[in-house]
């Protein structure tokens, strides 16, 4: 990444800023070149940085961040996962905040009622894709007893030299501009060969009549993917020393991939999920939904290199970073996996061979392993090893494409450290269907886009239960500002893990619930960025009775 | 539905396989192992005090001598079920392999019957008195997944 | 009058751009509805009895999800000479996942001067079959209607074979236009397309026109052949 003189002049101003008081932090927001090996962007840049850099409060703190604004547009900076009153949320449009204006500077004023791994973004236009995102660490007000050597934020983004407006535009002229996996005569021929010309004319008719395609993994792809702002190449690196303790702290900062992550060689321990403290997991891989953070525990034991390893859901690049022991060492980069084909399963309508891989990926799973069940689901009879034929066949269904015998993580499996102390049943549920037309390239909420949609109206104080239903054949990474939810994942009450984000896979449902304990307007949208821009976004108004109910 | 089924017969396969090989570990437990055996409360020569917090021990090293009778008060200062488990490497390997073996299952089920272990629930104290055959290093641990890896455990010095 | 008329009738998808960008704007605000604008245009070259040939497909629309103004036009060339040329400007209104009501006027220049009203349908039928139906009420009361379809069927990631149909239907004889009643003209061919990129491919088009009925007596009486089969090679491209 190259950066100018100017850059660096705003890097000194950030640190004056950062020094000038406790609980003071001043962000500027910027417009320059970034250079990815030799691709360039005309990005966001954040005190002269490229993700923008990491913000380190203090459970308890009372921060003022200072946010200016020297683009030629507005812009916004949204505290993802952040529990503060309504107006420091940073939405344009909710509780009266109006975005940040070309040379205005806005100071955002909360009290830091949590510790953990979040992140903050913009909430503006299409500004998050161009880069407006850094990691925000929060340290916990009594210290952790898990003593780790290290802490490392591994933060992922997703990379692209093309302006954020133009793949937008690309996608409502073709919502398939960017699927270069689509199904050809190659594949046509290739599946007769296996299953037979009848099973292969069906499946293509099948998905024909419906007109959707199996292959559309990802929306957009052409990404470079990124660790801390570096590409692959670049090669991040975390020093460790053999039989130290690290903490990695994940978030994938994309606008559009899905990751599935690991460490060859290495355990990780879940320790906490979108920030709030988890019983531990001990798994192979994560996949890790955008918004998202997971914080892991690992232990390397020998004085080598250990790559980590996070492909894109679509299979069209991955990004890398290092544990080592210096500098400059490097691990084995894992070949990328076949990409997934989605099935009718995945539609929700029902399942193939009997099997509904489909629900298998989430809740009735409880803490069993999903890798064995896309395993399970990808050969019928077991095998001892893969023909040549097989290795060509891709996954089927959305959750699957996991080695046998591999720990993924699965939200069945988190369970809070800290005991929910709200145990009262919901009062009633909200369905939420998660509807679009991938053809028009127009994602909604109960077939409303924001704006067409009455906000959802909650009482204060209200407990209620919130079910997704994913109608459509993508997963979306829901996101409610303001309040965690407790995913209802068949844990027991006191241990429902909270999240900011709730991964809802292709055709099916889940559920949440939702103490309705901060007043005010709340955004509810997938964090899709494009999907969020097209339309897939409500509002959650959380009134108190009094005065918001006399209106 | 088959799914459940599936499920519900892995779960019921772990468990079987889990509980004989915990009932080898009994018979195992009954013999002297190395690391000593069940000692008499009335007999304890010390009292040691072991606080679980999260995600750790308040001890990273004991040091006993040979002969030594220890009762451990284990106090679960934490959030979540803990235990405090007193073997060698290996023995604690394969408890622990068992215990990830039934992760799917309730936590609070897992509590077992190993003489050189106890598993206390958040705000619960539990004893356990040990008393040290032999001279050498063994070790203690929490072996609820993750909890050793993330550093509930700690060395034990006899000499 | 008929200048009057005309105008009137190139109009009026002028008027619907102008309610269209002005709810589009509405929209505008917070996360909502921004304006888009695309224009496509695919021209290509072929030699046939009797000399050069060009052919010309091109459409253009702006505006949101749910309303948008649709500018299209084609024709062929021949030898030089505009043989066939028409332009249509439609007020498009989305109604279902895939589909679009499209109203507007059709105006065509060659070979003779005709102003339409033009009312129908486009989208994605099952199976991925792009679709367009089209009535048009021409302004001497003549009735007609077109029919288009085609399908990409990709050989790999960016060769793909497009077999596409047009049918041209009228109610009454226009001799003016040499068109007679009838399926007065079907247009059948295989497009093989290799994108360069998603916005920019070259073509090879394996094209049969034929006049039928009494089209093609119109036309053989004019001396020309009723039927053409034409290989063009040309470009697509949008923007």
């Amino acid at each position: 990444m190259r950066v100018s003189l100017l850059v660096f002049t705003f890097i000194g101003l950030a640190f004056a800023s950062f020094a000038a008081k406790a609980g003071e932090y001043s962000l500027v927001i910027d417009r320059h070149d970034v250079d990815i090996g030799g691709r360039h962007g005309d990005m966001i840049i954040v005190n002269g940085q490229f993700p923008g850099p990491l913000l380190r409060f203090r459970e308890g703190e009372d921060v003022a961040i200072h946010v200016t604004n020297r683009l030629k547009d507005d812009s916004s900076v949204h505290w993802h996962g952040l529990l503060l009153p309504g107006e420091m949320d940073g939405v344009p449009g909710m509780n009266g905040f109006g975005g940040i204006a070309p040379g205005a500077t806005f100071t955002y004023h909360f009290k830091v009622r949590q510790s953990g791994t979040y992140w903050y973004h913009s909430h503006s236009g299409l500004q998050e894709q161009e880069g407006l995102a850094g990691p925000i660490v929060i340290d916990p007000a009594k210290p952790s007893g898990i003593q780790a050597a290290h802490d490392y934020v591994v933060m992922l983004s997703d990379f692209t030299d093309e302006r954020a407006d133009d793949i937008f535009r690309n996608l409502k002229a073709d919502s398939g501009y960017y699927n270069h996996s689509k199904r050809t005569a190659g594949d046509f021929f290739r599946g007769m060969g296996k299953d037979g010309i009848g099973a292969t004319l069906r499946d293509r008719l099948d998905w024909g009549e419906m007109r959707m395609d199996p292959t559309d993994l990802a929306d957009v792809t052409g990404y470079t993917f990124l660790v801390n702002g570096k590409s692959a190449s670049a090669n991040w690196t975390g020093l460790f020393k053999p039989g130290e303790r690290i903490r990695l702290r994940f978030i994938n900062a994309s606008a559009m991939t899905y990751f599935d992550l690991r460490i060859p060689g290495l355990k990780m321990i879940v320790v906490a999920a979108d920030g709030q403290n988890v019983m531990p997991v001990p798994v192979d891989e994560i996949r890790l939904a955008i918004a998202e953070t997971y914080d892991v525990i690992v232990t390397p034991k020998d004085g080598k290199a250990y790559t980590i390893f996070a492909q894109s859901l679509d299979r069209s690049g991955y990004a890398r970073a290092t544990l080592a022991p210096r500098e400059g060492m490097e691990a084995p980069v894992p070949p990328l996996r076949r990409r997934a084909q989605l099935t009718m399963a995945d539609m929700g309508m029902g399942s193939m061979e009997g099997m509904d891989h489909g629900s298998m990926s989430n809740m009735d799973m409880g803490g069993m392993d999903m890798s064995q069940m896309g395993h399970a689901a990808t050969n019928t009879k077991p095998k001892e090893s893969k023909s040549p034929a097989e290795e060509e066949q891709a996954p089927k269904g959305w959750g699957a494409g996991f080695p046998a015998g591999e720990k993924v993580l699965s939200y069945g499996d988190l369970k809070s450290l800290t005991p929910q102390k709200d145990l009262r049943e919901p009062s009633r549920e909200i369905i939420v269907h998660l509807t679009g037309n991938m053809e028009r390239y127009i994602w909604t909420l109960n077939g409303k886009k924001f704006g067409d949609a009455q906000p959802i109206e909650l009482k204060y104080g209200e407990r209620v239960k919130l079910t997704f239903v994913n109608d459509t054949m993508m997963a979306h990474p829901m996101h409610l500002h303001g309040m965690f939810v407790q995913l209802v994942n068949g844990q027991p009450a006191a241990r429902l893990p909270n999240k900011h984000i709730v991964s809802v896979p292709p055709g099916q449902s889940y559920s949440v619930l939702l103490t309705a304990d901060a007043p005010g307007e709340w955004a509810f949208h997938c964090h899709l960025l494009y999907h969020m821009a097209s339309g897939m976004m409500n509002k959650v108004v959380v009134a108190r009775m009094s005065a918001e109910a006399a209106r | 539905m088959k799914m459940r089924f599936a499920a519900l017969l892995t779960a019921s396969l772990a468990l079987a396989t889990s509980s004989a090989f915990a009932s080898d570990m009994d018979d195992g437990h009954n013999h002297a192992a190395a690391y000593g055996e069940p000692g008499d409360a009335k007999k304890a020569d010390r009292t040691v005090t072991i606080e679980a917090t999260e995600i750790a021990f308040n001890v990273k090293e004991l040091t006993f001598r040979k002969g030594e009778t220890v009762r451990f008060v284990f106090v679960n200062k934490g959030e979540q079920p803990h235990e405090f488990m007193i073997a060698d490497a290996a023995e604690l390997a394969d408890h622990r392999q068992m215990m990830q073996q039934m992760a799917g299952m309730s936590m609070e089920s897992m509590g077992h019957k190993s003489p050189n272990a106890i598993s206390t629930e958040p705000g619960e104290t539990k004893e356990l008195v040990w008393t040290f055959t032999n001279a050498g290093e063994f070790q203690f641990a929490c072996n609820y997944p993750g909890h050793a890896e993330v550093g509930m455990e700690g060395k034990i010095v006899v000499k | 009058m008929n200048r009057f008329s005309r105008c009137a009738a190139l109009l009026l998808p002028f008027s619907l751009m102008f309610s269209s960008t002005l709810s589009a704007g509405e929209m505008m605000d917070g996360h909502d509805g921004p304006l888009f604008h695309v224009l496509r245009l695919q021209i290509d070259g072929a030699q046939n009895d009797e000399g050069g040939l060009v052919t010309w497909t091109g459409s253009g629309s702006l505006g949101g999800d749910l309303e948008k103004l649709v500018v299209k036009s084609e024709g062929e060339i021949q030898n030089g000479h505009v043989e066939r040329s028409e332009v249509w400007g439609l007020y498009s209104r989305n109604i279902s996942d895939f589909w679009d009501v499209q109203a507007g006027a059709r105006q065509d220049f060659d070979p003779h001067a005709q102003t339409y009203l033009v009312f129908g349908v486009e989208g994605l039928a099952p199976y991925f079959i792009e679709t367009g139906a089209h009535a048009f009420l021409a302004r001497n009361g003549d009735v007609s209607a077109r029919l288009e379809q085609s399908i990409d069927l990709l050989i790999t990631q960016s060769l793909a074979l497009t077999p596409h149909l047009k049918f041209d239907v009228s109610a009454n004889d226009a001799p003016e236009q040499k068109i007679g009643a009838g399926l007065s003209r079907i247009e059948l061919g295989t497009r093989l397309r290799y994108e360069l990129t998603r916005k920019f491919a070259p073509y090879i088009d394996l094209v049969y026109e034929r006049a039928l009925g009494n089209t093609a007596r119109m036309i053989r009486e004019g001396g020309s052949d009723p039927g053409d089969l034409t290989l063009r090679a040309g470009i697509s491209f949008w923007f």
